[in-house]
């Protein structure tokens, strides 16, 4: 009897609260769009763009959950995926708008697809003529056509752009850069070992490679000198010399290549930063 | 006597126990794991007759000579993987010569001039063609 009580008691106290008592939908549309949010406004963007898929596979019609959606891929450097999301939720991308085709152009710098952005660039889109110039002289720049680069920006018309004129002055820099000359290290290479990399400013590997060069060169002499053309001695230091040799003059050429691609790496630092703020 | 013998060894034997699985896998976190062995299974594909010879030449070198001592190269990928990537990347001639380049480089007398790998402390230098054409 007493039993039958606390349980009818219990069923009552349990009807009663049935209203208060509903567990919460924690992945609903609007907490996922708050915790998105929240995630894109803390820079965690690789979390922020696992939650705006979620927004965007309940709700595919969210403009701004889709283009953040790009943009939490892009700030995450994964610019394959976030091509891919853009043509996604873009139907027709000459028909986007312009903020999207600004992040499309970002994309298809960052992803290196050039062909591609010079395709787009050339074609009818929402693109206003002073991002067409500045995003085509950067794809330039990039690749190192500076000449190209310097042209596009002369095509300018409207001086007040302060991100292009300031591109311009960066572009300016690199007429001043002093270039090392391959076929003249080279050529100071094969004359003497190791001057060559001397002249391209990697002085210690160039004295290094004069000694190991001249030791294997004297060691040879010695083995010839005592024993004659028929000397084993003689021949391992030659060969072994001959193989410094060729090997210095190749390197030289390396050396070189890797000075100049510092000082345009000095210049594609600060285009980078004018890229980044634009 | 005997009967309480049997009970209670019975009863030492349900509760006594030796190392459990998990106790086990707690001691081996303890130990450090041994090295794996390099199986160098780039180097077993071979393009030509030379590229062969030089493949075996590095395996030989790498099994008998080089892990009998401490590595002393300054730089990552060390030489001899450098010549045999160089070989096997750029043709036999190329790759030998660009070999002889990075010989003479190894000598830590210009760090500046390399990043630093952050779990070797050594040198980054890969394999990189020559390149001409003006920068």
């Amino acid at each position: 009897m007493k039993f039958k009580y606390y349980l009818t008691a219990f069923a009552l106290f349990v009807l009663i609260n049935l209203r208060v008592g509903y567990s919460q939908d924690l992945y609903n549309l609007n907490n996922s769009l708050k915790y998105a949010d929240y995630l894109y406004k803390s820079h965690e963007f690789n979390l922020a763009a696992n939650e705006y898929e979620r927004v965007l596979f309940i709700d595919s019609t969210n403009n701004l959950a889709a283009f953040r959606l790009v943009e939490s891929y892009r700030k995450s450097a994964l610019y394959s995926i976030a091509i891919n999301r853009l043509e996604k939720y873009n139907v027709n991308i000459n028909t986007m708008s312009h903020d999207w085709a600004k992040e499309y152009v970002r994309l298809l710098i960052l992803n290196q697809n050039y062909a591609l952005l010079n395709n787009y660039i050339q074609s009818e889109n929402a693109l206003a003529s002073a991002d067409k110039i500045f995003y085509s002289a950067i794809s330039d720049a990039y690749t190192y056509n500076w000449d190209k680069a310097k042209s596009d920006i002369k095509n300018n018309s409207n001086p007040q752009n302060k991100s292009i004129q300031e591109l311009k002055n960066i572009l300016s820099q690199q007429d001043k850069l002093k270039y090392k000359s391959v076929p003249l290290a080279i050529a100071l290479s094969a004359i003497v070992p190791g001057t060559g990399k001397i002249y391209s400013g990697f002085w210690k590997d160039g004295l290094f490679s004069l000694l190991v060069v001249g030791v294997s060169g004297l060691q040879a002499y010695r083995g010839f000198q005592k024993n004659g053309i028929s000397s084993k001695y003689g021949w391992i230091y030659l060969t072994m010399g001959t193989g410094f040799y060729i090997g210095n003059i190749y390197g030289t050429g390396k050396a070189v290549n890797k000075r100049n691609s510092g000082l345009n790496h000095k210049i594609i630092h600060q285009i980078e930063d004018i890229f980044n703020r634009y | 006597m005997k009967n309480i013998i049997i009970i209670l060894f019975l009863i030492i034997s349900f509760y006594s126990e030796g190392q459990s699985k998990y106790e086990l896998e707690l001691l081996k976190s303890t130990l450090s794991s041994a090295p794996k062995k390099q199986t160098w299974s780039f180097v077993r594909s071979y393009s030509n007759e030379y590229d062969f010879m030089f493949s075996h030449l590095f395996l030989f070198y790498k099994n008998f000579i080089s892990s009998q001592d401490a590595n002393s190269c300054s730089f990552t990928p060390s030489c001899s993987i450098y010549a045999i990537q160089a070989i096997k990347k750029q043709g036999v001639v190329i790759g030998l010569i660009n070999f002889f380049d990075r010989f003479t480089r190894c000598n830590s007398m210009s760090p500046e001039n390399y990043l630093i790998d952050k779990h070797s402390h050594l040198l980054i230098d890969p394999v990189r063609n020559f390149n001409f054409e003006k920068q």
